[in-house]
């Protein structure tokens, strides 16, 4: 029998696997690309900061234009709708609406995306049905249904009700798919028919997670609710791209505060009720 | 105790189910979900008002019209399908590549902001509250900034151009990413740090060799989601002074003329590299973890 060698610290050290040329070649293709991407990209020839509009916006901070903000004196009455508040809302409202729409159109897809109700087979068409919503971006379905529904809040709403679909359509069905299956053949076993096993068997299980999945839908669905207006979808969007190219400083800001006022107040209600859930 | 005979309006509406058991009166409790129910409806309908639908009429016959425009090339520069290729080849790939390099920078500035500032914020490393809390409340605001507004504002300091696009992207990720890297840094076991630390290493070796072999390939993954959300948000940043395909798609949609079919051709591209990109994404995913 051969004498076993023993192994020290220092020679396990030594027999280490040799991994640095390995190493090095990753290191050596992962700089090329990040030097590639800068000279290509033309960054070096940038221009500096523009400090004289930042000063400006610094301004426009400081003393924003509180009746647009508030929708009070020249902006009450008849031009309330072009008031921040009324087109803050007006943003919540189609995220809201949205949201709602695309959690009730998404429940049949998710079943039919979730393996253990329909199967491998279907569960793949379903699954690639979610993958195409949820790929193509919100922006160009915007574009094509502007043509159809015409500009305004309800081309928005109709946006965000359809691209959701995707993302709550996906987490459905991973939330059907983690459930148990006791529930369901205890109902089964006492004669249950599908209605009540529907309302006893699925839906305590699975609304605590539809439910967070909504939540958190809003949450983005009120920050693309907000964008959509670029492409006059809507929302507060198109007032901060037209205050921002004509340099309405004040105007910019009092957007701007309404936006992140907006996106913080939703999102600490959303995670707020989602940790209630859960 | 006459308590229980006092009759509220709640109760004329929704009464609780009273029941007798062993002489006990115990009351069901009333079920919330109605009450959640009624008031998103409430919700629901206040904001209603705020959709108006007077003056518009849904037009669900323009909707083949338009994708037919799409893809049936009669305009300009792109008169024949051999036109229509020709302008995917000669300007929307190159802008396309473009738009991919500058979030792939944005990601990678980012990215390389996010390390420090997460060790900074994360409870086990940096430990002192002093130093992670108002980390935490300084990333916690930049995350509230939506990725256009950081848009806008590099806008008005860069003017239309990539580095715009670039600045926001890296201010975005720096703020997503530093929140998901402290966040998996806090489940690190913090065994071989201590084991360094007391065998006299200093806190950056320790980092060095107890923590990053934990957390990297979780890093990687991060890096790769991030970019996969930039790629998907760029059309946006580009509407708004980024350049890049947005700003393609901007002016072959708003020249007043409607260059359909080259928006036909700008949205196969898009779908089709996201797409890629997401099949990429996945499968990285799935090997690192």
């Amino acid at each position: 029998m051969m004498k076993q060698e023993k192994l020290t610290p220092q020679k396990a050290y030594k027999n280490r696997p040799k991994k640095w040329i390995y190493n090095l070649l990753l290191f050596v293709l992962f700089v090329g690309i990040v030097i590639y991407s800068i000279v290509s990209s033309g960054l070096g020839a940038s221009r500096a900061i523009n400090w004289e509009r930042l000063q400006n916006l610094g301004k426009g901070f400081i003393n924003p234009n509180v009746e647009f903000l508030l929708g009070i004196g020249e902006y009450s009455g008849e031009k309330f709708v072009h008031s921040v508040p009324y087109l803050t809302l007006q943003t919540i409202a189609i995220a809201f609406v949205g949201t709602l729409i695309a959690a009730i159109l998404a429940i049949p897809f998710g079943f039919i995306t979730a393996r253990n109700v329909v199967g491998n087979k279907v569960s793949k068409i379903g699954e690639v049905l979610l993958i195409i919503i949820r790929t193509f971006p919100e922006i160009l379905l915007a574009l094509i249904l502007i043509r159809v529904s015409g500009i305004g809040a309800l081309t928005g709403t109709i946006v965000i009700g359809i691209h959701s679909v995707g993302m709550i359509g996906k987490l459905y069905a991973e939330a059907i798919e983690n459930m148990e299956s006791g529930p369901l053949e205890a109902l089964d076993a006492v004669g249950a028919n599908t209605a009540v096993k529907i309302r006893h068997g699925i839906f305590p299980q699975v609304m605590p997670d539809f439910l967070s999945t909504v939540l958190y839908r809003f949450d983005i669905n009120v920050r693309t609710a907000s964008v959509l207006g670029i492409v006059s979808a809507g929302g507060i969007g198109a007032p901060l791209i037209f205050a921002s190219t004509n340099y309405h400083w004040s105007d910019l800001a009092s957007i701007m505060y309404a936006i992140i006022i907006m996106v913080t107040t939703v999102d600490l209600i959303s995670s707020y009720l989602r940790k209630k859930l859960i | 105790m006459n308590a229980t005979n006092k009759s509220t309006l709640l109760d004329k509406i929704y009464p609780q189910k009273i029941y007798n058991v062993n002489g006990k009166i115990i009351k069901k409790p009333r079920n919330k979900t109605i009450f959640i129910a009624i008031l998103v409806l409430i919700i629901f309908i206040g904001l209603l008002f705020f959709i108006p639908t007077r003056n518009i009429t849904i037009k669900f016959e323009q909707f083949p019209v338009i994708v037919k425009k799409m893809f049936s090339p009669t305009t300009g520069k792109t008169k024949s399908w051999a036109g229509w290729f020709l302008y995917i080849k000669e300007t929307v790939w190159p802008l396309m590549l473009e738009t991919i390099n500058m979030c792939f920078l944005g990601t990678l500035f980012g990215a390389t902001m996010a390390i420090p500032f997460s060790i900074l914020a994360s409870r086990n490393i940096s430990k002192k509250g002093i130093i992670y809390q108002p980390v935490r409340l300084f990333m916690n605001f930049i995350r509230t900034i939506p990725t256009y507004v950081l848009a806008v504002i590099a806008m008005i300091c860069f003017g239309i151009g990539l580095l715009t696009g670039v600045v926001a992207m890296t201010i975005f990720t720096f703020g997503l990413l530093t929140k998901m890297l402290y966040e998996i840094i806090e489940t690190v076991d913090m065994g071989p740090f201590e084991s360094l630390e007391s065998a006299g290493a200093t806190k950056i070796e320790a980092f060095r060799y107890a923590v990053i072999p934990q957390i990297l390939p979780i890093f990687i993954g991060y890096f790769i989601y991030a970019f996969e959300i930039n790629v998907r948000g760029s059309v946006i940043l580009g509407y708004v002074g980024a350049g890049g395909i947005g700003l393609e798609l901007d002016t072959a949609i708003s020249e007043g003329s409607h260059y359909y079919d080259r928006v036909g051709a700008i949205v196969v591209v898009i779908f089709l590299v996201v797409l890629i990109l997401q099949g990429f994404t996945r499968y990285a995913r799935r090997k690192l973890q």
